[in-house]
């Protein structure tokens, strides 16, 4: 990956995550907002390559949860710093936490599958199995029409039988 | 010592003092902080203070190229975040012998 690529994927990162701090800011008045966000995406990426900062250029530049915590934390801690009270009506709030705790836990599922499988992939072997299993795609779906026939007629017989049975 | 609380209502002091005693960028002021006691102190409620205070017209802002990253930007305090900072420093020496006094009177009884 190019240094280029880098940064822009680190300025993607940046920019979604600033969002989700921002909507979790968006109880309080535009001014405000303004007061506690403006220039946050330039701070978050200032902090991220930081060389004196934890995990600077690790493989964590990338997951921004894990650099600074789920933003709704980060939000509460800006709201907490800046004297200004928790967001009211906490339904909404639990709902955006839930979104972030399972986007985070997918995310983390995801990059642990991928940490294992990436070693088996490099076995020239298993990748040709698994090559030809994509080339094999369309044959799936006849086996996968095949079973389906094979399970329905299997339960009429059943079926059809038993109520021939109670007769 | 777990300052998380303590730290809400003299955050805005604390920064204001460590960039009047030399300009600084968010992570280095974070740093400065940690380095002098306040352990607890998070990213989030610092660079969220800096820009808070450089809202406020407090501080005021330059931006220095780095090799190393991106651009940073420095914060530096001005003739306003002076007399604010005055202003708390009064504030927080009043507060705090108030409150050394109250503690000590309860350790004698």
């Amino acid at each position: 990956m190019t240094a280029v690529t880098d940064h822009a994927l680190v300025l993607d990162r940046v920019t979604a995550y600033a969002a989700a701090v921002r909507a979790h800011l968006d109880d309080l008045p535009p001014e405000q907002l303004e007061d506690l966000t403006d220039g946050l995406e330039a701070d978050l990426a200032e902090a991220l390559e930081d060389p004196l900062a934890p995990a600077a250029a690790g493989d964590h530049v990338l997951d921004l949860t894990r650099r600074f915590g789920p933003a709704a934390a980060y939000a509460d801690e800006l709201r907490a710093a800046a004297g200004v009270s928790p967001r009211s009506g906490g339904r909404r709030r639990r709902l955006v936490a839930l979104r972030d705790g399972v986007v985070a836990v997918h995310r983390r599922a995801t990059g642990s599958a991928r940490r294992v499988v990436a070693p088996l992939l490099a076995v020239p072997l298993v990748r040709w199995l698994v090559d030809q299993a994509v080339a094999m795609r369309p044959l799936w779906w006849v086996v996968r029409g095949w079973a389906v026939y094979v399970i329905v007629v299997g339960i009429s017989t059943v079926w059809w039988s038993g109520s021939s049975f109670e007769r | 010592m777990d300052t998380t609380q303590l730290l809400k209502g003299v955050l805005d002091v604390a920064v204001l003092a460590v960039v009047a005693r030399e300009d600084g960028y968010g992570y280095d002021v974070v740093r400065r902080l940690r380095a002098g006691g306040l352990e607890d102190v998070g990213e989030a409620s610092v660079y969220g203070t800096l820009r808070r205070l450089y809202a406020s017209g407090a501080l005021t802002s330059y931006v220095v190229p780095s090799d190393e990253g991106p651009h940073r930007k420095y914060y530096g305090i001005n003739a306003q975040g002076r007399a604010m900072l005055e202003a708390q420093r009064k504030d927080w020496h009043a507060f705090a012998t108030a409150m050394t006094d109250l503690l000590d009177e309860g350790d004698l009884r």
